[in-house]
């Protein structure tokens, strides 16, 4: 870095930069990049970018992020500085002869096999090489249609680059199994890039920007890698419904529904005379079974449920009236049935009372209560 | 045994100890041991995340301590905890008069300190490599304490006073990216994303494991394996797996990798039910027809 002052500013730029694209780059996080370069070295390209990457980039998608801004960014600095310090490859007529000259010298069949040879290969700088020899080779044909994706097209497609196998082709040519994906988008990315340097070379101007949407289009499997990051993020939703609430488990027995519970309380309701005994009387007076069983066990919600869980709910008052049996066997009239006896049992116990203190009404009526809410604790203990 | 001194002595030093590693993989590693910051490795299950941690310990010659995480993992797990069942029994030696403070004083001493990983690499008097194994396992509290100790690298026992590390530990995290970790830790930690390797290094790898195995197959396993991963499965085979695949290959003497072949040995990579049958119908196919080989 000392030996190029304006380089550190450049790193800081690319930070500002990342940003811009939703990459979360802190100033501890430059201090680390600046910390790692002290330790690698400026000069090597791809030490330099991984130790970028390992201290800016933490995730996989700032990491894609990254590569595009990091390509983006360093050849419009390069291009820039370029334009600005008059640096021109092509000026004198030698590059240009020369580089004519070595497309010239080999002919399109031997240039096609040594692309496709360095494909296979992945030399990335022969690639970078053949790319501009392709280049000047359509260059010289006079083929340039001025729009930069589609002269990538046409070369590609005259050089016979697929990524599928062609057997048409003789047994010796690499291209034969097809070139690998991967490559030959690089591929594509170093012909792009080199149309545009020439682009600026001849204009003396940067064009604008190329949104990042746009590049990321040229990368592998959108669509696939789209529904990856979809299970993935539901998978982690997953993940936190599951233990999330758990916490609260453990404290709140109650959050579950008590099926039991809720219809024995209903029974108990049922008793009580209301509009809603009025309307199954005349249900059941008219044949409606359904309705009946509905306010049989109490309530509308009830109703639907299967019809062996109602029979279940009917049963609980069986049991309540054994123990009310015995309870009477043993001479204990306290314990008062209200639910399910039988018209004329009721009947005859309401005309000829036990006991003298049940005739007045309101004892009864407390009776009544107090049976009930006994009803329902022997209940709960005989269950629990 | 002084540390490394440039990326290439990682590289080979890595390469030494069996371990062949991704080209960021062995920058990383080296600028862990320069910086003295942790390192988050991520990446798909079985590309050699943990192994990455054994490798660099074995390379420079440094103890490995290691913490699997677990969800509900807490400090008593990962930091200290005191021998209750030794101190009680000390209490029960001492003479009835003791005064209180001398008891304290006593049964609140290291020897009742039982040290976990996080304490053990911490107190260490030899640098250590500290792995902490799959942190996406734990809870947003656990990171929290690991916050602490991994910017100090130092513990507060209020009972015995801090503890601070003597030696720079050199620290691994791993995670398979099953949740995402808060943004304080991952500020802390230098990044390495591990993804399965491409065609040739993974033919180097299978041939370091698996040396018997002749080159045309090594070749072509690692193709096949290529073309399995490429496929939406619900686990791709890893780079574990198709060593053992090769180990198996081995063993049953296979000369090539035919149809048949495959198909009684794809348990070994294929783990899943469906993903069996995706795989034979796909693979076994382009199997059949001859490969470009």
């Amino acid at each position: 870095m000392p030996d190029q002052p304006g380089f550190a500013a450049r790193v800081v730029e690319l930070g500002e930069e990342l940003r811009g694209e939703g990459v979360q780059v802190g100033t501890s996080a430059l201090l680390d990049a600046f910390a790692a370069l002290e330790q690698v070295g400026w000069t090597d390209p791809d030490v330099f970018r991984e130790a970028l990457a390992a201290t800016l980039a933490k995730s996989p998608e700032d990491r894609r992020v990254f590569e595009l801004v990091f390509e983006r960014f360093f050849f419009r600095a390069a291009e820039a500085a370029a334009a600005e310090e008059g640096v021109r490859e092509q000026d004198d007529a030698n590059a240009g002869l020369e580089l004519g000259d070595a497309a010239g010298g080999v002919d399109l069949a031997t240039l096609r096999q040594q692309i496709a040879a360095a494909l296979r290969d992945g030399e990335e700088s022969q690639m970078r090489d053949l790319a501009r020899l392709a280049i000047a080779a359509f260059g010289r044909q006079g083929e340039g249609s001025g729009v930069i994706g589609v002269d990538v097209q046409r070369i590609r497609r005259a050089l016979g680059l697929r990524s599928e196998p062609q057997p048409d082709l003789p047994v010796d040519d690499p291209r034969r199994d097809g070139v690998p994906r991967d490559r030959l988008r690089r591929f594509e990315q170093l012909l792009r890039r080199e149309l545009e340097r020439r682009q600026i070379e001849r204009l003396q101007a940067l064009p604008p920007k190329r949104p990042l949407n746009e590049l990321d289009r040229a990368l592998p499997t959108g669509p696939l890698q789209d529904l990856a990051s979809v299970h993935r993020v539901v998978a982690q939703l997953k993940r936190r419904l599951k233990t999330q609430g758990q916490e609260h488990r453990g404290t709140k027995r109650r959050m579950h529904v008590d099926v039991r519970r809720t219809m024995r309380a209903s029974l108990e309701h049922r008793r009580r005379p209301g509009r809603r005994q009025g309307e199954a009387d005349a249900a059941a007076a008219a044949g409606d079974l359904r309705a009946l069983r509905r306010v049989d066990v109490g309530d509308e919600r009830v109703g639907v449920l299967p019809q062996r869980a109602a029979r279940a709910a009917r049963r609980v008052p069986q049991d309540a009236l054994v123990r009310v049996h015995r309870a009477r066997q043993r001479g204990d009239r306290r314990l008062r049935p209200r639910a399910r006896l039988p018209r004329g049992e009721r009947r005859r116990s309401a005309a000829t009372p036990a006991s003298p203190t049940s005739r007045a009404t309101p004892t009864t009526a407390a009776c009544g209560a107090s049976s009930s809410s006994r009803w329902r604790t022997t209940c709960t203990r005989g269950r629990r | 045994m002084s540390g490394p001194t440039t990326v290439a002595d990682v590289d080979s030093g890595l390469r030494s100890v069996g371990y062949l590693p991704s080209g960021s993989a062995s920058l990383v590693g080296f600028l862990a041991t320069k910086l003295g910051k942790p390192v988050l490795v991520e990446g798909p299950a079985g590309v050699g995340k943990t192994e990455l941690a054994k490798a660099l310990s074995r390379y420079l010659g440094r103890e490995l301590v290691r913490l699997q995480c677990y969800e509900g993992l807490d400090e008593a797990k990962a930091l200290y905890e005191w021998n209750y069942r030794k101190q009680l029994l000390r209490i029960q030696a001492e003479a009835e008069g003791t005064g209180w403070q001398e008891v304290q004083d006593d049964i609140f001493g290291s020897e009742f300190l039982l040290e976990r990983p996080l304490m053990t690499a911490i107190a260490s008097p030899e640098p250590v490599v500290l792995l902490i194994d799959e942190i996406d396992k734990t809870d947003q509290e656990f990171e929290a304490l690991l916050l602490e100790v991994l910017s100090d690298f130092q513990i507060s026992i209020p009972e015995l006073g801090r503890v601070e590390a003597r030696t720079q530990p050199v620290v691994l995290l791993t995670s398979n990216n099953t949740r995402e970790l808060t943004e304080a830790l991952k500020r802390r930690c230098l990044y390495l994303w591990l993804d399965y390797p491409d065609l040739e290094h993974e033919l180097e790898i299978v041939k370091l494991h698996a040396p018997q195995l002749s080159d045309a197959i090594a070749r072509k396993l690692v193709e096949v394996i290529g073309m399995v991963r490429d496929l939406d499965l619900k686990k791709p085979p890893s780079i574990a797996e198709s060593i053992d695949w090769a180990r198996a290959l081995l063993l049953l003497g296979a000369t090539d990798i035919d149809d048949e072949t495959f198909r009684s040995t794809m348990s070994v990579i294929v783990k899943h039910r469906t993903d069996l049958d995706l795989v034979a119908e796909r693979v076994g196919v382009r199997l059949q027809s001859p490969l470009g080989a």
